[in-house]
């Protein structure tokens, strides 16, 4: 690991967030609404209104008001929700973990899908399961998340009651210990294939076109030549090089995941931090937007990094510059 | 930055063949069919809803009174009769018997809801033999509701929003409540103060109240220090939340003897006679009191948690009340919570016996009303405060669910869509319009400013087809007061629909130019650019079509504006949407910055609270939710300066009579349809009232 390769990899993650920062601070500024009129519901006069405004500091100039938030964020302090009236960093921990939870498990059904859907579909080109997963990725790849969603919703969910439709857990029964990793499990399984669905389509197609590449290859050849069985090549040398784009997209795609999980977050109720944006936005919310977009900006800058880190862990070729 | 030596991929292997995307424009072509045969018959399917709404209200007004009395009512009209109403909207009984649906034959047992049969004539519909047998009560268990909105820290006596009151009332108390048809019964007063009991003295300008003993807050201590509800708390409750931060309540502020609204030194007549005696004192009579006390407009809080003049910060965060449930943790940092679910538990010593029955409550937000729905359905919430129009017919086809209508709502009462004229000159706070105006007033509308045009927009607009718009679910309003109101009137003559008529005002009015097409859409000139027109001048066809404007603050009233987009446009008026987004209409509407604007005005129980606000000269303000038109009009004005202060019901109709009246004349805002709300709740689960925020006081669920 090239420790100075790191360290200027992450310097340059600061002046891209704090642009960010800056964007959205400017850009909500400018959106129409008022937090305080969404607070303070009907029937508020304007002094009534102002005083409000003064009181949650909404007075003072934009760029004094964007000088104080910065400077709190750079102490880590990113303010109180306006609508909620609690930190937002205590906010933000309190979705966090449901977020991480969907997307983590979205990517790992995706990527485990598509290596193993992919594979199949190399083994024998333009046959009757390569088309069929052809087509059915396509269809997959071209469905929109929330709508996917409601319909797995009415056909599975409402039909058969296997699965809960809302939630992180059943709110009637608050169970515990084994019981209630279950229960997260239940809930868990419709918003996470459903927001694996066009991962798992768009993989598959990469992993299948990566194999068909490599096992036309000299080093392949060879590998038959000296009387490995098929699987073995293919799961051994094969895939590993036709893996290499597939990192490189995985890690690009946390953005994509993230988007993902608002929708499917609000479809399903799943209290993680695509809802509480969703929430905050109709609010007015301003100090948990900004908190959000600069968390998932964030998020996928740190996500690129490592992505190129694993790339070139992965593929000795790829040199840190 | 990282440079790869990795192998490209062949170009020609990259991206998707036409064949391919031939399969994508197949299957959206496929998905498009579905949604257009799924949408088409709407209008069919939402007669259907309205009758299975009115069959599930009957259904519930008859259990309740299954619940209330032992037995079930003998018929219909013995639901609305006596001092207990159980049938909020009597019109329901007319549309029993011949609504569409009815699939078995006139009194043969197979038409109505399961047990249920359909009667000839206006008996309507039978419940069967046996209350009380599918409903019995069962002590302890949770209770799910799916809220619409986050979690709000704020309690319900600081606002008005529907979101808090919708979380937060279970757990206080007013001093009277309203039952079913909005009547007064006793809640934490022990009697309804009447002029016969002597609760109600000189003329109505003093207001006793006796109190319940044995009420105690929350936070009472049986082994400790006891916390019993008090008349101190009352007076508190009022002078430094009520009439400071409740956004309708304060409105009675000014008619309070003594009142004194500067900063830190709130002070009203309301007089501690005794610990258990309050007595509110006012200048001069005032009728809309006992409307005003209940636990959405005057919830009560407790004195002995604050002193001196506490913040509205302060104030917000309290959460400690009498009502049937309360917090387990009320000192947690963040009270009343089960993780990203809202919690409270039974209070064990309430002051109503055996209530409440349920063990908690847990109060999910799911402010996706989809996930609402299917998550009723699914039987994971137990209850719903709103089943959004769309998805009514499809609730009510699951037999895991039922359903309640009620005018009720979270912000108040008795809704009416509105769609308003700006009768002033578009940035004008201060214009008039209709009879005798202050002085120096400016000028009214150029366009809308014709009573003439408002006429004729008024009887453009089809109000049965914006009802079919909304799937049938309410009726159309056929006067500006809700018909849930006593002062409602059924004699005065709105105008109706007639575009023959809006087509002769229109040319009357001089817009008899001949029509701009634009997209082959006809266009009437508006004066707003044409200044020609304002002036009585003739008028100019430069080619060029013009609209008038419209502000919406909710995407929910898209389709019933579409309907008006369409009357207009038939007549030859172009609508022209300025704005969507609440936040954006609010910075529209404070400016006055339109010329129409289409608005959901919940009325409350009585004139003076809710009705008052859109169509009184002192409430042209920089305000929402204020009079948006900028109607003036003395004979108006008259109506609510001496209705408020009017006792008699007999004369308090005249007035309000008067003032309907005027209205039908000047025409400034056409009241279009009354919106009921339809609750939803989990078929295994009985004895809601949802017709207040304390509608789980005696709710319990078989599991």
């Amino acid at each position: 690991m090239n420790l100075g390769y790191l360290g200027r990899r992450l310097l340059q993650v600061v002046p891209v967030v704090a642009g960010i920062l800056v964007l959205t601070f400017v850009l909500i500024q400018i959106a129409p609404g008022d937090p305080i009129d969404a607070l303070a519901s009907e029937g508020g006069s304007e002094a009534y209104l102002d005083g409000l405004r003064a009181d949650y500091g909404l007075d003072r100039p934009i760029p004094q008001q964007l000088g104080t938030y910065a400077g709190n964020v750079l102490q880590g302090d990113l303010g109180v929700s306006i609508n909620k009236g609690l930190p937002v960093s205590a906010l933000v921990r309190s979705r966090l973990q449901p977020t991480l939870l969907l997307t983590t498990t979205a990517l790992v059904i995706s990527t485990l899908g598509a290596l193993v859907l992919g594979q199949l579909a190399a083994r024998r080109p333009f046959g009757l399961f390569d088309l069929l997963l052809n087509s059915a990725t396509l269809v997959l790849y071209a469905l929109p998340a929330f709508w996917l969603a409601q319909i797995v919703i009415l056909t599975v969910a409402l039909r058969t009651g296997w699965f809960p439709v809302q939630g992180f857990t059943d709110a009637r029964n608050q169970l515990t210990g084994v019981d209630h990793l279950l229960d997260i499990g239940r809930h868990l399984v419709l918003p996470s294939l459903v927001l694996a669905a066009s991962e798992v389509a768009l993989l598959a197609r990469i992993t299948r076109t990566g194999l068909l590449q490599e096992v036309g290859r000299d080093y392949v050849r060879t590998a038959r030549a000296k009387g490995l069985d098929e699987p073995r090549i293919v799961s051994h040398h094969a895939l590993r090089n036709a893996a290499l784009p597939m990192i490189a997209i995985v890690g690009s795609r946390v953005g994509f995941l993230l988007s993902g999980a608002v929708l499917v977050e609000t479809v399903f109720a799943w209290p993680g931090l695509g809802t509480l944006l969703v929430e905050s936005a109709r609010a007015q919310d301003h100090p948990v937007v900004l908190a959000l977009v600069l968390l998932v900006s964030a998020s996928v800058v740190l996500a690129n990094l490592v992505t190129d880190l694993i790339s070139a862990w992965a593929d000795p070729r790829v040199r840190y510059r | 930055m990282t440079k790869r030596r990795t192998t490209r991929l062949h170009k020609d292997e990259d991206g998707f063949t036409l064949i391919e995307l031939l399969v994508v424009i197949i299957i959206l072509g496929v998905l498009s069919g579905v949604v257009v045969f799924a949408v088409r018959g709407a209008g069919d399917k939402g007669a259907a809803a309205a009758y299975a709404t009115d069959v599930q209200t009957l259904r519930t007004a008859q259990e309740a009174f299954c619940a209330e009395k032992g037995f079930y009512a003998a018929d219909n009209q013995q639901l609305v009769t006596g001092d207990k109403k159980f049938l909020s909207e009597p019109s329901t009984l007319n549309r029993i018997v011949t609504g569409p649906g009815i699939t078995g034959a006139c009194g043969d047992g197979n038409g109505g809801p399961s047990g249920y049969r359909i009667e000839c004539g206006a008996n309507g519909m039978k419940p069967p033999a046996g209350c009380g047998t599918g409903g019995a009560t069962v002590r302890g268990g949770t209770l799910v509701v799916g809220e619409s909105g986050t979690i709000p820290t704020s309690n319900p006596a600081t606002t008005t929003g529907g979101g808090n009151h919708a979380y937060w009332e279970i757990m206080y108390n007013g001093l009277i409540a309203l039952d079913g048809a909005g009547n007064p019964v006793p809640e934490l007063a022990t009697t309804v103060p009447t002029v016969a009991n002597g609760g109600i003295s000189d003329g109505g300008r003093i207001y006793r109240f006796t109190l319940r003993d044995e009420v105690y807050w929350h936070d009472d201590n049986p082994a400790g220090v006891r916390r019993k509800f008090s008349a101190t708390d009352v007076k508190f409750t009022f002078e430094k939340a009520l009439l400071v931060h409740h956004g309708r309540t304060k409105n009675m502020a000014p008619f309070l003897a003594s009142w004194d609204s500067s900063p830190f030194a709130q002070v009203a007549s309301i007089d501690v006679i005794d610990p258990l005696t309050v007595q509110f004192r006012f200048t001069n009579p005032y009728a809309p009191l006992l409307k005003q006390l209940n636990v959405t407009e005057a919830p009560m809080l407790p004195a002995h948690r604050y002193t001196g003049n506490p913040s509205l910060a302060t104030l917000t965060s309290n959460v400690i009340g009498t009502g049937p449930f309360k917090c387990a943790d009320p000192t947690a940092a963040v009270p009343c919570r089960s993780g990203t679910d809202a919690k409270v538990v039974r209070n064990g010593t309430y002051f109503r016996p055996g209530k409440p029955l349920l063990d908690e409550i847990i109060m999910r937000p799911l402010t996706d009303a989809t996930a609402r729905k299917n998550a009723l359905r699914n039987g994971e919430v137990d209850w719903v405060w709103d089943v959004p129009e769309q998805f009514v017919a499809e609730v009510q086809a699951d037999t895991r669910v039922r359903t309640a209508s009620t005018q009720s709502l979270g912000g108040g009462p008795n809704s009416i869509d509105t769609f308003i004229f700006n009768n002033t000159a578009p940035g004008d706070r201060n214009g008039q319009i209709g009879g005798p105006a202050p002085a120096g007033t400016p000028a009214p509308h150029p366009v809308l400013g014709d009573v003439n045009v408002r006429k004729a927009l008024f009887q453009a607009i089809n109000r049965p087809a914006v009802l079919a718009a909304r799937f049938g679910i309410g009726k159309v309003a056929i006067a500006p007061i809700s018909s849930e109101l006593p002062q409602h009137a059924t004699d005065i003559n709105l105008p109706a629909f007639d575009t023959t008529a809006a087509d002769n005002l229109l040319n009357a009015a001089g817009w008899n130019g001949p029509r701009i097409t634009a997209n082959g859409v006809p266009n009437i000139r508006t004066a707003l650019n044409h200044p020609q027109k304002a002036t009585g001048g003739p008028r100019v066809a430069d080619g060029q079509p013009l609209t008038i404007d419209f502000i919406i603050g909710n995407t929910n009233f898209d389709a019933r504006m579409a309907v008006i987009d369409a009357n207009l446009a038939a007549v030859g008026v172009d609508l022209n949407r300025l704005a969507s987004d609440p936040d954006a209409t609010n910075k529209v509407f404070i400016n006055r910055a339109f010329d129409t604007h289409f608005i959901n005005l919940a009325q409350g129980y009585d004139p003076q609270i809710g009705i008052r606000r859109s169509y009184h000269t002192d409430q042209v303000t920089a305000t929402t939710f204020t009079n948006a038109a900028g109607y003036k009009n003395t004979t108006v004005d008259n109506a609510f300066d001496q209705g408020v202060r009017t006792l008699d019901p007999a004369a308090r109709f005249g007035l309000y009579r008067q003032f309907q009246a005027q209205v039908a004349t000047d025409v400034p805002m056409v009241p279009l349809i009354e919106t009921p709300n339809v609750r939803g709740f989990n078929a295994k689960c009985t004895g809601f009232m949802e017709y207040t925020g304390l509608f789980a006081e005696g709710a319990s669920c078989q599991r």
